[in-house]
C-alpha cells in the first residue's frame, strides 16, 4: 500500500524541527509575506533557507505558502521573493491565485500545489489544473470519501487532503464575511473568524433561536476513522492543520497520525480508539470527521463551546540530556511540582511515566516547583530522556 | 458599458421593454442566489422571447460543482448550446473543461466571486478565449480602475445588489434547529431571514437554499455614485435583483438606464439611502490591526 506524505504545519523553526522529530515527512510555512496566517510569527528568508537545510540533510521536504489573493498593489516584490525562493531550494509553493500561478509557472522552475482555498471538489476542475502546470491539488474540505475516491482514479493529479485541524465552515477562499465585519480580509491573512461569533436568527421580527446563540462554527477535523480508507484511495499527502498551534499540539498531532500510517501500512490492525486516546492529550477543541464521514449533521457543529478547554498538560520540553548522570535539561511550559508524575512522550517507543527524583533551576538551586514559563530546569530523572521529548502532567 | 439584470419569468417581459442590453436566467439545477432558475424547457422559451425583443441573453451557472454533478452538467450544457443565448456565467472550473469539450468556450463569463482580485487573473484566462471575467465583490473603485490598463479580456462587475459574503455547503440552520428543537428548519428552507450578530448588533439577511447556507452584507450595493468611473474600465454591469420587489426593480433599472445615457436620476441619495456602496469604497486590509 502506497504510504501517503505526512504533511505538518510549522509557525516557526522550532516548531518545524518537533514536526519532524515526530515524524512528519514534510512541512508547510509561510514567509513574511503573501502567506494566509498574518498572525503566525511566519519565516524569514533566513529563516527558510534553515528550514531547507535542515529539511534536506533529513530527506524531508519544505512546502512555502504563497496562498494571498492579492489586489493590484499586493504582488510588489512578488517577483524577487519567488526567485529567492526558488535560490534556496524550497521545494514548491503552495498557492490559491490564478495571478500567482501563472509567476511562478512563468518565472520558476518551482513546483506549485493549488491551496485547499481555490474549495476544488470535483475532477474536471483538478484536470484543469494538472493542464495549467500544477503539481498537486489540495482539495476541498466538503469532499466525502467516495468523492475523493473517484476523483483519484479520474486524474493523474498528486492529491493532498486535509485530516486534522480547523475548518472553514464556508468553502474555503469564497468567504468575504471577515472583510463585511471587520474590514479584515479573510483571503489575504487578515481572516477575524467572524463565523465563530454570537448571532441570533430572527424571522420577520420572531427570533428564531430560543435555547443558545445561533453558532456557525464548525467543530475541528480529525480523520483519524477515515485515514485508513484514504490511504487506500492512494491520496498522495495528508495534511494537518495549524501553523499556530503549540509544540505540544505538533508534536502529538503529527506523531498520532505518523504511528496510524505505518501501522496501516505495514497491515496491522489499528485500533483507532487508541489513537483518539493519544490524539485527545493535545486538543482543546471538539472533533468530527467533517465531510469524510458524509453529510455533516448537527453534531459536527461547535454548538457547545464551552466545552473548549485549554490544554494544560504540556509540563515542560527536553533540550538536553545525559544518560551518565540522568540529568535532562529542560525547558518549562506550564506549571509542575517535583511530586508531579510526568509522562514522558517520544517520537518513538511508548511512554513512561515517573516522579522527577530532583530539581535545580539555572543557579543550580534545589527548586520543588517549576513556575515560570520558559524556565530552565535541571532535573534529575529515573526514565531515559532524548532532546525533544515531551513531558506531560500524567495526574 | 452594457446594462444586464437579473430576471425570472415574471419580471422579463417588462424588462424587455425597457433600454437594457441583456437578461440574465439562471439554469437549474447549477444556478444559485438567482431570482429564477430554469429547466431546459423553459430556458429555452424564455431566452427565444428575449432575443426576439433584440435582448442578449447570459445564464447563469454559479453553483459549486461536486463530482455527482458532473454528468448532468454536461447534458444541461449539451441542452444549452442549442439555445438562443450570448453568455454563460460561472463559477466553477469544471464548467470551463466541460464547455471548451462542447466548443461552447467563447461563451463563457468567469464569475468566482473572490478570485479575479488582481489583474494577473484575468490574464491566466486570456489564452483560453473565453468571453469575460467579472471582477471580484470585495474590489474597490481604485482597484477595479487597475484593471483597466492590462485587461486582456472584456470585463464585468455586479454593480448593484445585495453582495453575497458567506457561503457554506453546510445547511446550518438544520443543523441547528436539530441539535436545539427551537423551530421546525423546514419552514424556513428558501426564505430570507435575518442574523443578527450580537456584539455589533448589525443585521445580515441568511438564506438557507439546497446549495448550502448564504449571508449577505446588510445592505445592498448601489454603484450610481460610481457608474462614470467604472464605465471607463468595464464592459458589462450587472444588476442582481435577488431580494428586491418587483416594483423596485424597475426603478432601479430605470435609474441606471437614464445614468448610461449621461444624464442624472433624480434624488437618488434619497431614494437610495437604503443602500451603500458595498466594497468600493471600503477597502479590506491584510491584517489584524490595519483595518483603522
Amino acid at each position: 500500500m502506497k504510504r501517503p506524505e505526512l504533511l505538518a504545519p510549522a509557525g516557526n523553526l522550532e516548531k518545524l524541527k518537533m514536526a519532524f522529530a515526530y515524524g512528519a515527512d514534510a512541512a508547510y510555512i509561510g514567509g513574511k509575506s503573501f502567506s494566509l496566517r498574518a498572525r503566525a510569527s511566519n519565516f524569514t528568508l533566513e529563516d527558510i533557507e534553515q528550514a531547507v537545510s535542515y529539511a534536506h540533510e533529513r530527506g524531508r521536504r519544505i512546502y512555502v505558502t504563497v496562498n494571498v489573493l492579492p489586489h493590484p498593489e499586493d504582488l510588489k516584490h512578488f517577483e524577487a521573493y519567488i526567485e529567492q525562493l526558488e535560490a534556496l531550494g524550497v521545494d514548491a509553493l503552495i498557492c490559491a491565485s490564478f495571478a500567482v500561478a501563472q509567476k511562478i509557472r512563468h518565472l520558476t522552475a518551482l513546483p506549485f500545489h493549488i491551496s485547499t482555498q481555490q474549495s476544488l471538489t470535483n475532477s474536471e476542475a483538478v484536470r484543469f489544473w494538472e493542464a495549467h502546470g500544477a503539481k498537486r491539488v489540495i482539495l476541498a474540505r466538503e469532499l466525502d470519501l467516495e468523492s475523493i475516491r473517484r476523483i483519484k482514479a479520474k486524474t493523474r493529479m498528486s492529491l493532498e487532503i486535509f485530516i486534522h485541524g480547523g475548518m472553514c465552515v464556508a468553502f474555503s477562499g469564497r468567504c468575504t464575511l471577515s472583510n463585511t465585519m471587520t474590514g479584515r480580509d479573510a483571503n489575504r491573512g487578515g481572516c477575524a473568524h467572524s463565523c465563530r461569533w454570537e448571532y441570533d436568527l430572527y424571522s420577520d421580527g420572531v427570533r428564531l433561536n430560543r435555547s443558545q446563540p445561533f453558532l456557525m462554527g464548525s467543530k475541528d477535523l480529525a480523520a483519524l476513522p477515515h485515514l485508513p480508507t484514504l490511504i487506500e484511495a492512494g491520496v498522495d499527502s495528508v495534511k494537518i492543520e495549524g501553523r499556530m498551534k503549540s509544540l505540544h499540539y505538533i508534536a502529538t498531532i503529527v506523531n498520532t497520525y505518523r504511528r496510524l500510517i505505518d501501522d496501516v501500512c505495514r497491515g496491522e490492525t489499528v485500533d483507532i480508539e487508541a489513537y483518539r486516546s493519544m490524539l485527545s492529550k493535545a486538543m482543546n477543541r471538539e472533533v468530527g470527521p467533517g465531510f469524510l464521514g458524509g453529510d455533516p449533521l448537527g453534531k459536527q457543529q461547535l454548538y457547545n463551546i464551552d466545552r473548549q478547554r485549554p490544554t494544560q498538560d504540556f509540563a515542560a520540553l527536553v533540550l538536553e540530556y545525559d544518560e551518565d548522570s540522568g540529568l535532562a535539561l529542560i525547558e518549562q511550559r506550564n506549571h509542575f511540582t517535583a511530586g508531579d508524575i510526568l509522562e514522558r512522550f517520544s517520537p518513538e517507543g511508548e511512554p513512561a511515566t515517573f516522579k522527577p527524583l530532583a530539581m535545580w533551576d539555572e543557579e543550580g538551586r534545589s527548586v520543588q516547583t517549576a513556575r515560570h514559563p520558559q524556565q530552565r530546569i535541571t532535573l534529575k530523572s529515573p526514565v531515559a530522556l532524548k532532546p525533544y521529548d515531551i513531558l506531560r502532567k500524567a495526574g | 458599458m452594457q446594462l444586464y439584470v437579473m430576471s425570472d419569468d415574471s419580471l422579463l417581459e417588462e424588462l424587455l421593454d425597457k433600454e437594457i442590453d441583456g437578461i440574465i436566467l439562471g439554469v437549474a439545477p447549477f444556478a444559485h442566489r438567482v431570482r429564477g432558475a430554469f429547466s431546459p424547457d423553459v430556458l429555452a422559451g424564455l431566452s427565444a422571447r428575449a432575443k426576439r425583443a433584440g435582448k442578449k441573453v447570459f445564464f447563469m451557472m454559479n453553483a459549486v460543482m461536486f463530482e455527482d454533478d458532473l454528468p448532468h452538467l454536461e447534458e444541461r450544457l449539451d441542452a444549452v448550446r442549442s439555445m438562443l443565448f450570448d453568455g454563460i456565467i460561472f463559477a466553477d472550473l469544471a464548467v470551463l473543461n466541460i464547455a471548451r469539450r462542447l466548443g461552447l468556450e467563447n461563451y463563457l463569463i468567469y464569475h468566482p466571486e473572490t478570485y479575479t482580485t488582481h489583474p494577473g487573473d484575468v490574464s491566466f484566462f486570456a489564452p483560453a478565449d473565453i468571453h469575460a471575467v467579472v471582477l471580484s465583490r470585495e474590489l474597490t473603485l481604485d482597484a477595479i480602475e487597475a484593471f483597466a490598463e492590462t485587461s486582456a479580456l472584456p470585463l464585468a462587475f455586479v454593480g448593484h445588489g445585495y453582495v453575497n459574503v458567506f457561503h457554506s455547503y453546510r445547511r446550518l440552520l438544520k443543523t441547528f434547529a436539530e441539535h436545539t428543537g427551537d423551530f421546525d428548519a423546514d419552514c424556513y428552507e428558501g426564505v430570507r431571514l435575518s442574523l443578527l450578530e450580537r456584539e455589533r448588533e448589525t443585521e445580515y439577511p441568511f438564506v438557507q437554499d439546497a446549495h448550502g447556507t448564504h449571508v449577505y452584507r446588510t445592505l445592498p450595493r448601489a454603484s450610481f455614485n460610481a457608474f462614470d468611473r467604472l464605465g471607463e474600465v468595464l464592459d458589462y454591469f450587472f444588476i442582481d435583483t435577488l431580494f428586491y420587489e418587483r416594483k423596485r426593480v424597475l426603478d432601479i433599472v430605470d435609474d441606471y438606464i437614464t445614468l448610461n445615457k449621461g444624464e442624472t436620476p433624480d434624488a437618488l441619495h434619497e431614494r437610495y439611502s437604503d443602500h451603500d456602496e458595498g466594497f468600493l469604497r471600503l477597502p479590506t486590509h491584510e491584517r489584524k490591526g490595519d483595518a483603522g
